[in-house]
Formats: structure tokens, C-alpha cells, sequence
């Protein structure tokens, strides 16, 4: 009978869990982004009415890092989003890190507003506003109020 | 008191203690820390998966993940604590499921449903905190002291 | 009659005319299940709280006893029972149902074994006619007064017990047949030092050593006398720790011989850790069990030592030991019976 509960319970916990791994259905709800879960990426979406190169530079410097695992970065001629993700065992450090990388960005680009990350959740949505920045209708203003909306939950703390 | 009386045991009462300690079967100390180090670490596994799923389906970061975590392992610790599986678990498991905090979820659970039978407020509301309350108590009580070490250390220490 | 320091002789052999026992899941899956009178399949019993189904297997073992020997329930002129819960509600409720005079006792596990000695005295001295005496214990709501809720996942170490759900009762009398009492040894309270409530069996061994040596001793007579001598809780450590205490004692017992209730009563298979205990454990299995065996003639005397540790989840906190008792009777049949 104990068996019996235990049994259940178990597989009740594995269908409950195999249902999160209908990834291509429930997509739709936030995150639209291509070969996203990867964290390779090689830039192929040339944006053509907002120069993204700043954002390609900061995104290649912070790349370069020892300690940076992956970066990715978007700009409109004011503001500038970078975020990347820290190497795992790095993680120690990552205070240190983020404040560091927070001044060599100011240092690099001081005319741009500077929003830095290196939470997860940033990276995956500053990668899908990159997506986003190649589509028709879109322009800076959208991007702005984008980056806008990234930097506050970026700065949410509970 | 108490306890020096116990350290002034007969000599036929320590001899017994001996007698005992050689005959009775020990805990297998060994087989407990594997054990618990693998069902603790399956525990969290299965926190981070969940992790994984709010940040990856609603707008969380990783700072404010924890929250939704924290609940959604309770919850099913209730489940299972509900069902009668948690403590087969713990049988194995000792520690492994005792310090997550579903663990902690299963203590206050468990006295929940334990003293149903006294009614609300006197037997659910008064020994729900039966187990956790020091937890609960201690816990505070120490992020308390460390935080004022903390504070105490920037200030003079410069750290 | 007081032969020797503590032991009591009944002269006049007070019967055994019935008894009954009652048990609920564990129980029935174990290795005696076909001795029991009526088994349950959950431990409500179809009752609110568990303290009430504890209630409710003392007044079925009762009744059936009294129903097995034909005796209606306002010829019983004494009750003498108990069990672990606290002001022993359980036995109270149960003794207020039956109506007859009642003295409750409280030997903790040993409580089965204290009932029937005195039940023998009371009756053996013309006291009383009709005595129903037994003990009861109720897994969950045992675990929920001496240690965690039914549901809480701590650990258990491999020295601890699992509680009998389960009630014993016998019907004594002077007239009629059946397995007669014919001796009984009061126990003393022996406290070796031991304080791991945990640890049960290591903490009692030492005062059912004591109880069977004051037995032997005050009777005159060798173990080998009795066809078994059995324990009530003592489970595979203290069943241990005792044999070996008293072979140090110059006590031959062979091991066969010596039995635990605890042992007897469950499978291999079940999760109890070193054995079973309760106050319903040495009850049910003593009155069961091994009456049963009395009955068709596989065993003609026997010394049923029930142990019991007198603690309570208080004295743990506040640092105190454990002290134990153990009290012995002694039950024969072929003698004058079939």
C-alpha cells in the first residue's frame, strides 16, 4: 500500500515535470528568440535601420573577458544594454566582476547611458530584443522603451 | 545538574554502558552521508529545474526567483508530507530531506495535520511550530547577531 | 501467597477463561495475523482522532473476551488495565463504557504483565470472581505524544521501535477452565544510566535480567522449567544484550527458548527497525499468540516477562535516564485442564 503511494506520487512528479518540456508550444508565452537556449551566438542578425555596432563592440570586449562565458548587447543612440553571463565557477566573484565591468563600459563608452547584467533572465531578453531590432516597424523608440523596461527588472530586488 | 549526575554513574551502571554499546547495532554513518548527499542534491536539482521554469515562462531574474522556488517546494513537500511519502523519503534520506527546505515545510506540515484532531486554533494554530519554531527562533535570531557583526565590522573595520 | 523477596504463588490457580486481541494494519500483515480475534485496515478505526480509535480497540478486545466466555459485561466485577497515553484516557473511556469497578494502572509497556499479576492476586484471594485485565497501545497516537507527528520525516536510528497498534485482554476467574496463572514477580525499577529514548531495548534489558533472576531465585527453579520465557519489548538489541546478561549471570538459557514479543509479531519484511513495543505488544501476542500454542498443547509453561521504560518525552528534555521495570507471570496449561 506504502508502495503503491510512493509509486504514484513518483510518476505524478514526472508527468508534471515532462509537461515543461513542450517547449515549442508554450514559447509563445515570453520568449520568441531562435536556437536561444544556446549560448553560442555569431551575430547573425544584422539589424538595418539602427546601427548596432557600439553594441557589437561592447559585446566583443566583454566577451574577450577570461570570466565572461557569453555577452550580447543592444543600443539606440542614447542608451546601452549589455549583458552576459559569468563562468561558473567565476561566480564567486561576481561583484567584483559586475563592478568591474560596469566601469570599463563607462570608461569605453562614455556618451551612452549604461545598463550592465549578468543575470540570466536579461541575457535571454536583451538577446530576444536583439532579434526583434532586424524586424519591420521597429525603431529606436520601441528599443529605448525596451531597454527601459529590461533596466527595471534588472534593478527588482524581491 | 542533570548532567554531572550522569557523568557520576555507578561503576556497574558504566560497565553496562559498555556491555551495551558493544552490542547494539551502530547507525551506518557511511551509507547515511551518501545517502542524504544524494537525495539533498536530487532535492535541488529539482529546485533549480523549477528555477529554470519561472525565469523561463515569467519575468523573473535570478534575483527575484527565489520566491516563487521557495513556495512551489513547499508546496510539494505538502503534497508529499499529505500523501504519507516524506518520511519514507526521510527514512532514507535522513539529512538529505531534513535541511532543504522542503524539510522545513514537512515539520510544520506535518504537525499541522497531526493536531487537526484538537481543533483549529488550540491544536493546528497553537503546535503548528512545534518543530520549526526553533528554526524559526534561532534562525532570526542569528542573521540578527550576524548582521550586527557585519555592521560592526564595515564601520571600524573597514571591510 | 509471597514466596521468597517478591514473587507471589496463586494457590488456588486463577483461570484464563478467555481472551481477545485486536490489531490494525501492520499487524495484520505481520507473521501472527491469524491469532488475532478482529484486525483493522487503517488506524482511525472510523474515528475522529486516533487517541479515540485507541479507545475504541481496548472496548473490541473487551467485548469479544467477555463475548468468547459467555460472560455478559455486568458479572465483571473489576477492570485492571492501561496504556501509554497520557492519564490513560484511552483505558478510562473504555472502562466507562463496560460500567465495572476500575483500577487503571500505568506500567508502560509492561502494563499487560502488571494487570494480570495483580487480576491473579485479586482473584486467587477471593477479591473478585470475574477480573478483565489487558493493555492497548495505538501506533500514531503513541508517536504523537512520546516523539514527532506520524508524518514527519526524521530519521530513525536502527535501534528504535515501532509501536503496536494493537489490545489484549483476558478474562480471569476463579471458576473455569483454561491456562491457570500459577506465579507472579513484581518488577523493581532498574536504571542502568541509559538515556536514548531511541534505544528502548538497550535500556530495558537490564531490569528483565533482573525480574527473571528474582523469579528463578524466589521459585527455586531453573529456567529449563519453563518451556519459554518470553519478553515483551525488548526487540533484537535488548533481546540480545539480556541473553548475554544472563549467561554472565551463570543463567543457562538456551536461545530458542527465550523469545521477544516484539520479534514474534512482525515479518521480516516490515520496516520496524529492531522490533516491536507498546503496552498492546506483549497483550496481543501473550494473549494471542502464545495462549494459542498453549491451547493445542505446543507449550505447557510459560514465563511471560513484560518491560516497560518509564519515561516520558519531559524527563528526555530535562536530562534524566531511563528507568525500566519488568514484571513476570507465569501461566501453565495440562496441568489440571485438557
Amino acid at each position: 500500500m506504502s508502495m503503491r503511494k510512493w509509486l504514484f506520487a513518483t510518476i505524478v512528479i514526472c508527468v508534471w515535470i515532462s509537461g515543461c518540456a513542450k517547449e515549442r508550444e508554450v514559447k509563445q508565452q515570453s520568449l520568441q528568440g531562435s536556437g536561444f537556449m544556446k549560448t553560442n551566438t555569431n551575430g547573425d542578425m544584422q539589424p538595418d535601420h539602427i546601427n548596432q555596432q557600439t553594441a557589437e563592440q561592447a559585446a566583443a570586449r566583454i566577451k574577450a573577458r577570461e570570466d565572461i562565458k557569453d555577452a550580447v548587447a543592444v543600443n539606440t543612440s542614447k542608451k546601452l544594454l549589455v549583458a552576459y553571463q559569468i563562468k561558473h565557477m567565476h561566480r564567486f566573484y561576481r561583484k567584483q566582476i559586475e563592478k568591474e565591468i560596469d566601469r570599463q563600459l563607462m570608461h569605453l563608452f562614455p556618451n551612452y547611458q549604461i545598463v550592465s547584467s549578468s543575470d540570466l533572465k536579461i541575457f535571454w531578453k536583451t538577446k530576444e530584443l536583439r532579434g526583434k531590432i532586424g524586424n519591420k516597424d521597429w525603431n529606436e523608440k520601441k528599443t529605448d522603451q525596451q531597454i527601459e523596461k529590461i533596466r527595471q527588472l534588472s534593478e527588482e530586488r524581491t | 545538574m542533570a548532567n554531572e549526575k550522569r557523568k557520576r554513574l555507578t561503576s556497574t551502571q558504566q560497565e553496562y554502558h559498555l556491555f551495551e554499546k558493544e552490542r547494539e547495532t551502530k547507525r551506518p554513518v557511511a551509507k547515511n552521508c551518501v545517502r542524504a548527499f544524494l537525495v539533498g542534491g536530487l532535492i535541488c536539482a529539482v529546485g533549480q529545474a523549477i528555477s529554470y521554469f519561472y525565469m523561463y515562462f515569467f519575468d523573473f531574474t535570478e534575483q527575484t526567483v527565489g520566491n516563487p522556488t521557495v513556495a512551489t517546494m513547499v508546496f510539494l513537500s505538502m503534497i508529499f508530507t499529505g500523501l504519507g511519502v516524506y518520511d519514507r523519503i526521510a527514512q532514507f534520506a535522513g539529512a538529505g530531506s531534513a535541511v532543504p527546505v522542503t524539510g522545513f515545510g514537512n515539520a510544520v506540515i506535518s504537525a499541522a495535520i497531526e493536531h487537526r484532531t484538537e481543533g483549529f486554533v488550540l491544536g493546528v494554530g497553537a503546535n503548528m511550530f512545534k518543530l520549526a519554531g526553533s528554526v524559526i527562533l534561532f534562525g532570526t535570531f542569528a542573521a540578527f547577531v550576524v548582521a550586527l557583526v557585519k555592521t560592526v565590522a564595515t564601520k571600524w573595520g573597514g571591510l | 501467597m509471597l514466596k521468597g523477596h517478591r514473587t507471589w504463588v496463586f494457590e488456588n490457580k486463577p483461570a484464563i477463561l478467555s481472551t481477545a486481541t485486536v490489531g490494525g494494519p501492520f499487524e495484520a500483515n505481520g507473521r501472527i495475523a491469524d491469532d488475532f480475534d478482529l484486525l483493522h485496515e487503517d488506524l482511525w478505526l472510523g474515528e475522529q482522532s486516533y487517541e479515540k480509535a485507541h479507545k475504541v480497540l481496548l472496548e473490541e478486545a473487551m467485548f469479544k473476551a467477555m463475548e468468547k466466555a459467555g460472560i455478559a459485561k455486568e458479572k465483571v466485577q473489576l477492570i485492571i488495565a492501561g496504556d501509554l497515553i497520557n492519564q490513560m484516557t484511552p483505558t478510562n473511556f473504555a472502562a466507562r463504557t463496560i460500567g465495572a469497578p476500575y483500577l487503571g494502572v500505568f506500567g508502560a509497556c509492561s502494563t499487560s504483565m502488571e494487570g494480570l499479576a495483580l487480576s491473579a492476586f485479586i482473584v486467587n484471594h477471593g477479591g473478585a470472581d470475574y477480573i478483565l485485565t489487558g493493555a492497548a497501545s495505538h501506533n500514531a497516537a503513541v508517536e504523537k505524544q512520546f516523539r514527532y507527528p506520524t508524518e514527519y520525516g526524521g530519521q530513525k536510528p536502527p535501534t528504535a521501535q515501532w509501536t503496536v497498534t494493537g489490545a489484549g485482554v483476558a478474562l480471569i476467574s476463579t471458576y473455569g477452565d483454561g491456562p491457570r496463572v500459577t506465579s507472579a514477580t513484581i518488577g523493581r525499577v532498574v536504571d542502568m544510566g541509559l538515556s536514548d529514548p531511541f534505544n528502548m531495548g538497550g535500556a530495558m534489558a537490564p531490569a528483565a535480567v533482573d525480574t527473571i533472576e528474582a523469579h528463578l531465585r524466589d521459585m527455586q527453579i531453573d529456567a529449563s522449567y519453563y518451556d519459554l520465557i518470553v519478553t515483551g519489548d525488548l526487540g533484537k538489541i535488548g533481546r540480545e544484550i539480556s541473553l548475554d546478561l544472563l549467561r554472565q549471570h551463570g543463567m543457562n538459557i538456551e536461545e530458542e527458548r527465550y523469545q521477544d514479543c516484539g520479534l514474534i509479531i512482525y515479518r521480516e519484511g516490515q520496516p520496524v527497525l529492531s522490533g516491536a513495543s507498546g503496552a498492546g505488544c506483549s497483550a496481543v501476542v501473550a494473549y494471542g499468540h502464545l495462549l494459542n500454542r498453549m491451547k493445542r498443547g505446543e507449550l505447557k509453561r510459560i514465563l511471560v516477562v513484560a518491560t516497560g521504560a518509564l519515561l516520558s518525552p519531559l524527563s528526555f528534555q530535562q536530562n534524566e535516564t531511563i528507568p525500566c521495570i519488568a514484571h513476570a507471570v507465569a501461566i501453565e496449561h495440562g496441568g489440571d485442564g485438557p
